[in-house]
């Protein structure tokens, strides 16, 4: 039972990262229907700047956090100015080129960073937390998974109370719902774009924090991140925050599983074989957000 | 095809395009790895012209066309080192073809019922996943290369040279390939796609069956690529699949002009010879096309085979304008248009009337239809008139099938309508609808979107209209000359060839009536019709709707222009609150208190309509 269920702790650290990126792309599309293919990069951008500040630079925790959190968010501003909202306005046979776009920034994203850390060696971020952690009975908790998974906790409650509370967050669940009738009440659209493309950034900053000690400072995770955030969403159901969390833990303790039972060679496997599964049995994942159709 | 309008323009500017691929090893190189470097750049061309049909065509999200490329080209490889008879090119691109159109398959049976963008995400995680298991897996050599030079049996035959002129010969098979598919009735099918799920359904397209179908067929360029570059390599690894290729041939795409013919072959072989070209400076590969997508993405989204032609038309115009009437009449034959709006049943004169009989809708806590009974017969225009909420468009949007009923039926004789899945096969059943925002292919001429309603007259095989079997082409021919007489009832036939999304906006609601005449329905449901008409193009309405009526159709008219419905209406029915509140000739309805009083404040019944107090002709709007 003790691989069991390190594998689970293990799984509920890394699906919380899925969970994450799954989440950015909810906020992201919610507000403006555009599926941001770089949020996996903007993730790895938050690892990479962990690396800068907390390895090249060497400053203290707080300030790391506060520079990669302000850098990764200007980056997922740019991103909204620059790269998405010239599609905001365009319709009909055009609107795949938001998609395009976004992943050609990601590949930009990507390329950049790899110029500029590439000739790195690839080595773990220091973290405040030891490698260490404490036993129950003989599965070991690390720290930093528990940060890891707290972490996730923490913004899915801040983000609940966000739409549910504040008058912005409902103002971009209203402009999810209804464009038109929004801007009718006064809701501005793009501001509500550059609002969640911000957010989006502010939580691949956290994730990317968070996860650096665990994952190391490679150049090449982004793409990857950026998939398995996907899946998360298509196993979990598209379009709810609770789709993404629940999507990001399965496909998160099922690869840990995987790794753990039946061997780590073939770990990518895990997701496409579960997503499929979920696309055969039941399409629209887990849980069902429904949308109604409107002509 | 090649921005010429005569065919032998075209025939020229082929040979010129195809000598240019012959006679490129002179100016990259002849030597052996040279030609193996053009070789691999055709071999992202051919999957170009696969992801094309996907993207370009059907306008489907595919993000990973090397996942098909990678698994076809494996499998070749594959039976290759297993079998000696596996070994020529042809069993070699036969191989990765039935994988690739296998794996293409099974993606998108489960990807596409889902919709929007899982087609594209799966097929990108894909393309990670494959070299991933390659490089693990010993079958497919794991890290090391999997190599056909190890095999003492494998000898490469065609070689060098002549290889290079195999694989430029399939690059033009496939583009002619790509040709038959666009100009096919399938390839309209896939452009109603492009431009909207509801369109299309609504001329009773199937969304899922056309985009399985667009992606099916795109497999097949792309999976002979993955034969033709193993055979060609003479080995396949794990690093030379990467996700990264989906990305260039992707950028190439784009950058060449998705949807043209020509425009992705250009595309993909600048990409490929600037990969091939620019190797040493392999760390800003990604900056450089990261950036390219971007940019072609925001500034120049038609490619380059959109800007030539912009460029074209401005200097000169006579080579882009289109071909005349005469021309195209004596083209389609003029014999046939004489059967032209035609009920799609028109030996059944008897047929049954559209039975409405109780129907209910609740949305949430609001009864949007409660209990409404209506009968639309054919020959007569039924109008649906009542205050905004009132449940005109939800009744309208029951009877097509967009709405599920939660009480009554709707059916037409002993057919029940609300029992069918979803849209389409109401409108297969034949009931043609508009939309109150136009819903048309702006992309496409004001002719090419009624031909693509036209098509569902069309019988022939739909397998046979890829290979423009004389049938197809007799289908075509009619389908084209109905398209004309539909477009020549509602005034538009010298707006043929003006792209739908420039017209203006009345326009393009006399356009949709146009396609969903175009469809031979037995019924058609107009969604708020009058609304931004001209007062000429609303006398054109006003005649279309009686003509409609005089050749059979039963029409259902909603609208708020309550002097405009009433001009043309033999039967009005009014709606209050989900509930029928009057019914009766206009004469009559417009006299009852109960309507007057529900109305009156919102909308005065006896305003004069700009439209009948307008002069009666408007230069330019007779036919």
């Amino acid at each position: 039972m003790t691989l069991f269920w390190t594998a689970v702790v293990a799984g509920l650290a890394i699906g919380s990262i899925y969970g994450l990126v799954g989440i950015g792309y909810t906020v992201v599309f919610n507000a403006t229907r555009v599926f941001n293919l770089a949020q996996g990069d903007l993730v790895m951008v938050g690892v990479m700047g962990s690396y800068l500040t907390l390895v090249v630079w060497k400053l203290p925790e707080l300030a790391a956090l506060v520079i990669v959190l302000a850098g990764v968010a200007a980056i997922a501003a740019a991103e909204e100015r620059f790269v998405v909202r010239p599609f905001l306005k365009k319709s009909g046979a055009a609107s795949f080129g938001w998609f395009i776009a976004t992943l050609g920034f990601s590949a930009v994203l990507e390329a950049v960073v790899a110029i500029l850390f590439g000739h790195r060696p690839i080595v773990a971020i220091p973290s405040p937390f030891s490698l260490q952690g404490f036993h129950v009975g003989s599965v070991q908790l690390g720290y930093r998974q528990l940060l890891v998974i707290g972490t996730f906790i923490v913004v899915i409650v801040v983000l609940d109370l966000f739409y549910a509370k504040s008058w912005l967050g409902q103002a971009m669940r209203g402009t999810a719902e209804d464009r038109e009738a929004a801007s009718l009440r006064g809701i501005n659209p793009v501001s509500m774009s550059r609002t969640a493309f911000i957010m989006a950034g502010l939580l691949a900053a956290i994730a990317g924090f968070v996860i650096a000690p665990i994952t190391f400072s490679d150049p090449n995770i982004g793409l990857s991140f950026t998939l398995k955030g996907f899946l998360a969403l298509a196993i979990g159901g598209f379009g709810s925050i609770r789709g993404a969390v629940v999507g990001g833990i399965t496909l998160g303790v099922c690869e840990q599983l995987f790794d753990a039972y039946v061997s780590s060679n073939y770990e990518i496997l895990v997701g496409l074989i579960l997503v499929l599964l979920v696309l055969t049995i039941r399409p629209e994942g887990l849980f069902r957000s429904t949308v109604a159709r409107t002509v | 095809m090649l921005l010429c309008k005569t065919r032998t323009g075209r025939l020229i500017t082929t040979v010129i395009w195809i000598g240019i691929g012959l006679a490129l090893p002179l100016v990259y190189g002849t030597a052996v790895q040279k030609l193996g470097e053009l070789d691999y750049v055709l071999s992202l061309v051919m999957v170009g012209v696969g992801l094309n049909i996907v993207l370009g065509f059907a306008g489907q999200i595919f993000l990973g066309p090397s996942a098909l490329f990678a698994a076809g080209g494996y499998a070749s490889a594959v039976a290759a080192t297993h079998y000696t008879s596996m070994q020529s090119i042809y069993a070699m691109c036969a191989i990765s073809v039935v994988v690739s159109v296998v794996l293409a398959a099974v993606i998108a049976a489960l990807t596409l019922r889902v919709g929007g963008f899982y087609l594209g995400m799966v097929t990108l995680f894909i393309a990670l996943v494959i070299p991933v298991v390659a490089g693990q897996w010993s079958l497919t050599g794991g890290q090391s290369r999997l190599s056909l030079l190890t095999i003492l049996t494998f000898t490469q035959k065609p070689s060098g040279y002549a290889l290079y002129v195999v694989g430029v010969g399939i690059v033009v098979v496939l583009a002619g390939f790509a040709w038959a598919v666009r100009s096919s009735r399938l390839g309209r099918r896939f452009g109603s796609i492009m431009a909207g799920e509801d369109l299309a359904t609504s001329i009773g397209v199937a969304p899922y069956w056309t985009k399985l179908a667009s992606f099916l067929l795109a497999a097949i360029p792309i999976g002979i690529a993955g034969g033709y570059y193993v055979y060609s390599q003479q080995f396949i690894s794990p690093d030379s699949v990467t996700v990264q290729t989906s990305i260039y041939i992707l950028a190439g795409l784009v950058v060449g002009g998705a949807g043209t013919i020509l425009g992705p072959i250009i595309g993909v072989a600048l990409i490929g010879l600037a990969i091939e070209l620019l190797n040493r400076f392999n760390q800003y590969e990604g900056l450089v096309y990261g950036a390219v997508l971007v940019l072609v993405a925001i500034l120049m989204p038609t490619g380059i085979m959109g800007v030539l032609r912009d460029a074209l038309a401005r200097f000169r115009p006579s080579a882009m304008a289109p071909p005349s009437l005469e021309d195209l009449a004596a083209r389609t034959g003029g014999a046939d248009a004489a059967e032209s709006v035609v009920p799609l049943a028109p030996a059944e004169t008897e047929t049954p009337p559209l039975v409405v009989t109780g129907a209910r809708r609740r949305f949430g806590g609001v009864m949007a239809v409660d209990g409404v009974d209506l009968v639309v017969e054919r020959g007569k225009v039924h109008a649906l008139v009542g205050p905004n909420g009132s449940g005109k468009t939800t009744l309208l949007n029951l009877i097509t099938g967009y709405y599920s009923l939660d009480g009554g039926s709707i059916a037409v004789g002993d057919k029940r309508l609300d029992t069918l899945k979803g849209t389409v096969p109401v409108a297969r059943l034949g009931i043609a609808r508009t939309f109150q925002t136009p819903k048309l292919n702006e992309f496409e001429t004001a002719l090419g979107n009624v031909f693509a309603g036209a098509d569902r007259t069309s019988l022939g095989p739909l397998l046979g209209t890829l290979f423009h079997t004389p049938r197809a082409r007799r289908d075509d021919r009619k389908a084209m000359a109905a398209s004309f007489v539909a477009l020549s009832d509602v005034g538009l036939v010298t707006n043929a060839f003006d792209m739908a999304g420039l017209i203006p906006h009345g326009t393009q609601r006399l356009l949709e009536i146009a396609r969903a005449m175009a469809v031979r329905p037995m019924f058609v449901l107009l969604d708020e019709p009058a609304a931004g008409l001209s007062p000429g193009e609303a006398e054109v309405f006003k005649d279309a709707v009686r003509m409609m009526a005089g050749a059979g159709l039963g029409v259902l008219i909603v609208e708020h222009n309550l002097p405009i419905v009433f001009d043309v209406a033999d039967e009005v029915t009014v709606l209050d609150e989900g509930q029928v509140i009057a019914r009766g000739t206009p004469a009559e309805v417009s006299r009852d208190p109960v309507v007057v009083r529900v109305y009156i404040g919102r909308q005065r019944l006896n305003r004069p309509s700009t439209g009948t107090s307008a002069p009666a002709t408007v230069a330019g709007e007779s036919p």
